[in-house]
């Protein structure tokens, strides 16, 4: 399928299903309140967006729809980002060899 | 399975941190070699001051091919998706909930290294930016859904095991390889945790396997119909 179509299918998913999401625990969580190890988790760091819910929006669908969106878009950015480190990595193979020449 | 800061004791977390990078560093130099190329170009110089010089060498530089930007558009789109799907968590039995890893469907979509690279974005934005998942434990998280889920089972296991069927099975293989890459990453975890001492070794690998058992049957049923619904291409290598 078309590249375009799985992001657009990715923020639909991301934005719009995920409002149908189980909120039962997960399989650790589940394990850690039975084995009651739950309470040893610690919060180092809050994240941007806590536990799904983007913040300051008081409408249930439009914040899940903007989380949704935010993470997809997020996780595409980083990636694509290695394009551009390699391209990076190129110049600087260049410049070194430039360099080299000089001496 | 995402495992929170706290679960597991200092010298785990971050000795699987050092294990992560170093998977890193070798899924980014692989990925480097598939997606670019070396291209030879003639550099010139020229020096016109004190009578007519000129110079010219052959040099080397890395550049994208056009298959390789495909490759990391791909990865781009593949890890959204994975990401967006790992949101959709669906209920198995007594109050519990299981959601995709998408190990095997990266692995069989795009090799293992860009694969793991894609798992490892996911978890980096998960954790940093939603708190899914601890910091320091990114690099258990990334052991456990990335290198064991991914490369191990995704990768080497379903070579192996495609090896030895008939081209008719892989959906079957694909199916039965996501099954157990949840199997073992959870089996990875609970070890994680025992060997930490934060609750007996045992009973925990045991009660971990036991719901992953069941899990794994959504992991398998979805790896497959996303590759078929959405059409997905096999990597070939």
């Amino acid at each position: 399928m078309k590249i375009k179509y799985l992001l657009i299918i990715a923020l639909l998913i991301g934005g719009v299903f995920s409002l149908f999401a189980s909120t039962s625990p997960d399989g650790l969580e589940k394990v850690a309140a039975e084995q009651n190890f739950a309470h040893q988790a610690v919060n180092f760091w809050q994240g941007l967006i806590p536990d799904y819910v983007f913040p300051g929006i008081n409408n249930e669908i439009l914040a899940n729809f903007l989380t949704g969106f935010t993470g997809v878009l997020l996780v595409y950015l980083l990636l694509q980002i290695i394009s551009l480190i390699i391209n990076k990595l190129s110049q600087s193979d260049d410049s070194r060899e430039r360099y080299q020449a000089k001496q | 399975m995402h495992l929170p800061d706290g679960f597991l004791s200092d010298k785990i977390s971050f000795g699987l941190i050092a294990v992560a990078v170093g998977f890193l560093a070798v899924g980014f130099s692989q990925l480097k070699i598939a997606v670019a190329k070396k291209v030879r170009f003639l550099k010139q110089k020229l020096a016109l001051a004190d009578g007519v010089q000129q110079q010219s060498e052959i040099s080397q530089r890395l550049k994208i091919t056009s298959k390789g930007k495909e490759k990391i558009q791909l990865m781009a789109v593949l890890g959204s998706l994975i990401f967006a799907l790992q949101m959709i968590n669906f209920p198995v039995a007594n109050g519990t909930s299981g959601h995709l890893i998408g190990g095997v469907l990266a692995a069989v979509v795009l090799g293992p290294w860009a694969g793991l690279l894609v798992i490892s974005a996911v978890l980096v934005i998960q954790s940093l930016v939603f708190a899914d998942g601890g910091v320091i434990a990114l690099g258990a998280n990334i052991f456990n859904m990335g290198i064991i889920a991914c490369v191990a089972v995704g990768y080497f296991l379903y070579k192996k095991l495609i090896n030895f069927t008939s081209a008719k099975f892989k959906m079957i293989i694909i199916g039965l390889t996501a099954w157990f890459s949840v199997v073992a990453a959870s089996f990875c975890c609970a070890l994680e945790i025992g060997l930490s001492g934060t609750v007996n070794l045992g009973t925990v690998t045991v009660a971990m396997i036991k719901v992953h058992l069941v899990i794994g049957i959504g992991e398998a049923l979805l790896t497959v119909l996303i590759i078929k619904l959405l059409r997905l291409k096999l990597n070939e290598d």
